[in-house]
């Protein structure tokens, strides 16, 4: 189903119970699990019997292996398996229709090890002790080779072969150019007749996910029916299906993956990890439970954590201060591998333009590899990076044209219904309110007066997609999500969905969506802990997709069941069942002169089951957003079903002594349409903050030679409960008109105006010029020495 | 080596052959079971292994488990009281004070053993006393509004028992 279905039976806001706004407050419908350690992650499971494995790492950036001697490590008493790249076949096959065909990344290395946290051999054991002496017993010879370390120097073709695969021109990733006019301009004659042309040059660095639960896979294996069942911290149950029925040659119905609580994913549990892939055949070749759970060292090794990119952009304005056309090249550090690597390149071209309307653009983006550990995405998915020179060269355009920054911004800002030539459609848009309410609260511009020395505020206005177009695998008519919902003849609720909950709520919302959409409580609607065999497809946690395609298919599941129920009340009372409405545990009728006809949802209930020979009453549900794969060799394509829009401000002082930045104040205002649940909302913008300041002022993950400096929490300095400043947020903003209920996005494009408005500050804080993150104490020291010499 | 060691488990005696080698968390997840304490650096960096030992909350990734011999030992499993969530779980829930999780048991132990040393903490108290539990998801922000709210709470159930 999709957008042009038939909305006869949607609840109408007037008869919204739980989800209208500010009044609505409900809680995670797993709580209780929550707050009492009950509830069971990946990790947390263990039986009987239960083994062990653990990674050989390699030892060098790029080498080439020449030997591996595992027979002292297979002699060890207690090793039950040890693994190489000989025993898989395959490598690791993204799921991912857009994704290249051929794996470019092996289960475990068999020649070429291409960065240090490449996995060569596994080792599986009674228990952790005994798996790690078996791993300092595996011999490794190494001829080294020579690294590459630099996005820019693997830009020259002379330069190391990352990837030791001899393709020309090596080092090359992905690359998404879009290209267009919706004016039928040509862009250097736009250029040429451009009033200014703001030109940048951008660098932002490296850092990762750290999710609290690091990856973590418990997979057992049934010899008799060949079936492996299979809990990972991933969030994708399908997407990790198909990549096992893939490396192991068996069909998808040899593998149950269930999902279990998530600690944590950000974008960096979408894949399959090889983790789960050695877990599986451990559990295969010994018939024991089998668990493997990353170290956090570990962790950060193997993590795809945040693209470093190199921005170039040239931005050309009218006389009145309005953009006309944009020219960009951006190379991302790809690290050793691509896996996701379609999606940011294409997305990071996508985000060039964004928050504007630019009718001429030519954006070039390009991923290149190198000898590190590898990126992929991360929470604002290659959008923290291209939002940061975007907001820097319009806050150095506004100087230029001597205007607010703030109103010079709306001048050229998205409004709902813009075309842009990337191909993508604005069908809701609050950004100007995002940016009247950002300096209402600021007091902004008066505010300019009260400002002490080394104080100073910051704006920043970002856009980002509610959802996607692709459903990773090839489904029926490109269907992302399908959901059931099944009434017993109790009246009891069951919703069956494949939604992941990464701790963003998902399942929360979902139960909250079927309940409103058939006027019952959250407690009347169970929702199924679901997997791979009990609940439909859902293409998994990603492209901040849930609360729109799964919350879409949901209430049309729930819709379906309402249809159903009210087609055959009506029937008995004579009523058309278009005027009947389920409200408070009640069928109601709003015919004329009917008004008193009510009978309970238990008993409507029993009254179609009997009428329908004791069948229970089922309603299915999907949600699509169709596209062509256009996207992906950069063609104009409408990415999303909707964008969100953002604008944040912050007050900080900056101690110019030490390079100290202090932010005193934080807002937040973001346009999700209709806030669904006010608490899930304000916990995803204040999360989105704190993840955006610890991005822009403390995390910075320093590798050297292609080592990694500070894989570990007293190194690698993310913000703790001292670090945070308060941080107020507003989410009030006319409902899309294509969301569950209103709803859109939240949470992820959320972390990508911080930075820049953090830089921002600081720059009418001190007067510096910004064009490099992280703004830790040491670059902002730097950069106040470099620019203001003695004077500081 | 093994040894026996003896200590008050959640208010239950407790007598468990253990290597001397072994971290109080793994004793606590791979032996007894108690997988609700979580293990997220082992490194005593991000809290997510807190547990309460006698009144002072510790990491249990750095503690020896031979060291907890003869003393008391709180986990996350211990603090709902015959099925009754405690005020602070309570108003984790209420308040949205998690989302994954993942910290949230470490986060309850080192906010409950602030209630018990600081009934009436301050804001900069109650983010002191979690400074070290690290949560990647919240902000921070409801995790204090929630302290906040169950100091309150307790306040006036004292009060109240009072009269």
């Amino acid at each position: 189903m999709n957008r042009n279905d038939d909305r006869t039976y949607f609840r109408k806001p007037e008869d919204y119970r739980i989800v209208s706004g500010k009044k609505s407050n409900y809680v995670h419908v797993d709580a209780y699990e929550k707050v009492t350690g009950h509830g069971k992650y990946a990790g947390d499971f263990q039986e009987p019997g239960m083994l062990t494995c653990k990674f050989k790492f390699s030892s060098h950036p790029r080498a080439k292996i020449l030997s591996i001697d595992t027979s002292k490590a297979e002699a060890l008493p207690g090793v039950f398996v040890v693994l190489t790249g000989k025993d898989f076949a395959k490598g690791i096959e993204v799921s991912h229709v857009g994704a290249r065909k051929k794996p470019d990344k092996e289960i475990l290395v068999k020649q070429y090890v291409r960065h240090i946290g490449d996995q060569v051999c596994a080792v599986c054991a009674i228990d952790e002790e005994t798996a790690l002496k078996a791993v300092d017993l595996i011999d490794i010879e190494y001829e080294v080779l020579p690294g590459l370390f630099d996005a820019m120097e693997a830009l020259d073709g002379n330069s190391v072969d990352v990837q030791c695969y001899g393709k020309e021109p090596h080092n090359v990733g992905p690359c998404c150019h879009q290209q267009g006019s919706i004016v039928g301009a040509d862009i250097d004659d736009e250029f040429a007749r451009a009033a200014y042309v703001q030109v940048n040059d951008f660098t932002t660095h490296h850092i990762c996910h750290c999710p609290m639960e690091t990856h973590a896979a418990f997979v057992t294996y049934n010899s008799a029916d060949e079936l492996w069942t299979v809990r990972g911290s991933c969030t994708s149950s399908f997407g990790v299906q198909n990549t096992l029925a893939n490396t192991f040659g068996k069909s998808v119905t040899n593998f149950h993956v269930i999902r279990p609580y998530i600690g944590g994913a950000f974008g960096g549990k979408g894949g399959c990890p090889n983790i789960v892939i050695i877990a599986c055949e451990c559990a295969r070749r010994t018939g024991r439970p089998v668990r493997f759970v990353l170290t956090r060292e570990e962790e950060f090794i193997t993590q795809q954590g945040r693209h470093p990119f190199n921005i170039h952009s040239e931005t050309a304005f009218d006389s009145d201060g309005r953009i006309i056309a944009k020219k960009a090249v951006q190379i991302l550090d790809g690290g050793a591998y691509g896996e996701a690597s379609v999606a940011s390149v294409n997305l990071s071209a996508l985000w060039a333009s964004f928050p504007y309307k630019i009718d001429t653009i030519d954006i070039l983006s390009k991923r290149m590899f190198t000898n590190k550990s590898y990126n992929g995405a991360m929470r604002g998915f290659t959008c923290c990076q291209v939002a940061f020179s975007q907001d820097l060269m319009m806050e150095e355009a506004a100087e230029h044209f001597n205007m607010d920054s703030l109103e010079f911004r709306k001048i050229s800002a998205l409004e709902t219904g813009y075309k842009a030539p990337s191909g993508t459609v604005i069908t809701s848009c609050a950004m100007k309110q995002t940016i009247d309410d950002a300096a209402a609260y600021m007091n902004w511009p008066e505010c300019k007066k009260e400002l002490r020395p080394s104080e100073g505020i910051g704006f920043s206005s970002t856009a980002f997609v509610s959802g996607t177009a692709n459903p990773l695998l090839p489904t029926p008519n490109q269907c992302q999500t399908n959901a059931t919902v099944r009434v017993d003849f109790h009246g009891v609720v069951s919703l069956y969905s494949n939604c992941h909950d990464n701790g963003q709520g998902a399942d929360t919302v979902s139960t909250a969506i079927v309940a409103e959409e058939l006027g019952l409580d959250m407690s009347d609607v169970k929702l199924i802990q679901s997997s791979t065999f009990n609940a439909g497809y859902d293409s998994g946690s990603y492209g901040s997709r849930v609360t729109f395609l799964g919350g879409n298919a949901v209430r049309r599941g729930a819709v379906e069941v309402k249809k159903k129920l009210l087609e055959c009340i009506g029937a008995k009372w004579g009523v058309e069942p278009h005027l009947l409405e389920l409200i408070d545990h009640k069928v109601i009728c709003r015919d004329m002169g009917k008004e008193d006809l009510e009978i309970s949802w238990k008993d409507a209930v029993y009254h179609y089951m009997t009428c329908h020979g004791g069948d229970e009453l089922i309603g299915v549900g999907s949600y699509y957003h169709r596209t062509n794969t256009a996207q992906y060799q950069g063609k104009p394509s409408n990415y999303a079903p909707s964008y969100v829009f953002s604008t944040s401000a912050c007050k900080l002082t900056v101690d110019e002594e030490t390079g100290v930045v202090d932010i005193h104040d934080f807002f937040f205002a973001h346009d999700c349409g209709q806030a669904l649940n006010p608490r899930a909302v304000e916990g995803q913008l204040e999360g989105s903050v704190y993840s955006g300041i610890g991005y822009t002022l403390y995390e910075n993950l320093i590798e050297v030679e292609g080592r990694q400096m500070n894989n570990n929490f007293h190194d690698y300095r993310i913000p703790t409960a001292l670090d945070i400043p308060p941080i107020h947020t507003k989410y009030d903003y006319p409902p899309e008109p294509e969301g569950p209920f209103g709803a859109k996005e939240c949470g992820e494009g959320t972390t990508a105006p911080i930075a820049p408005a953090v830089a921002n500050a600081i720059r009418m804080a001190t007067g510096i010029r910004i064009n490099t993150l992280p703004l830790d104490p040491e670059h902002v020291w730097r950069m106040l020495r470099e620019q203001k010499g003695s004077k500081v | 080596m093994k040894k026996v060691i003896s200590f008050v488990l959640n208010s239950d005696p407790v007598d468990i052959l253990i290597e001397e080698h072994k971290a109080l968390v793994d004793v606590l997840r791979d032996d007894l079971n108690l997988t609700g304490i979580k293990k997220g650096c082992e490194a005593g960096e991000c809290g997510a292994c807190t547990v309460i030992l006698d009144s002072r909350p510790i990491n249990s990734c750095l503690t020896l488990a031979i060291e907890v011999h003869g003393h008391e030992v709180t986990t996350i499993e211990g603090i709902a009281k015959n099925g009754k969530l405690s005020p602070l779980q309570q108003q984790f829930i209420d308040k949205w004070a998690f989302q994954c999780g993942y910290c949230t048991p470490g986060m309850i132990m080192s906010a409950t053993a602030l209630l018990d040393r600081n009934p009436h903490p301050t804001e900069i108290e109650i983010r002191e006393a979690i400074e070290g539990n690290l949560c990647r998801c919240t902000g921070y922000q409801k995790i204090v509004e929630a302290v906040m709210a169950a100091a309150a709470e307790m306040d006036w159930e004292a009060t109240d028992e009072q009269k």
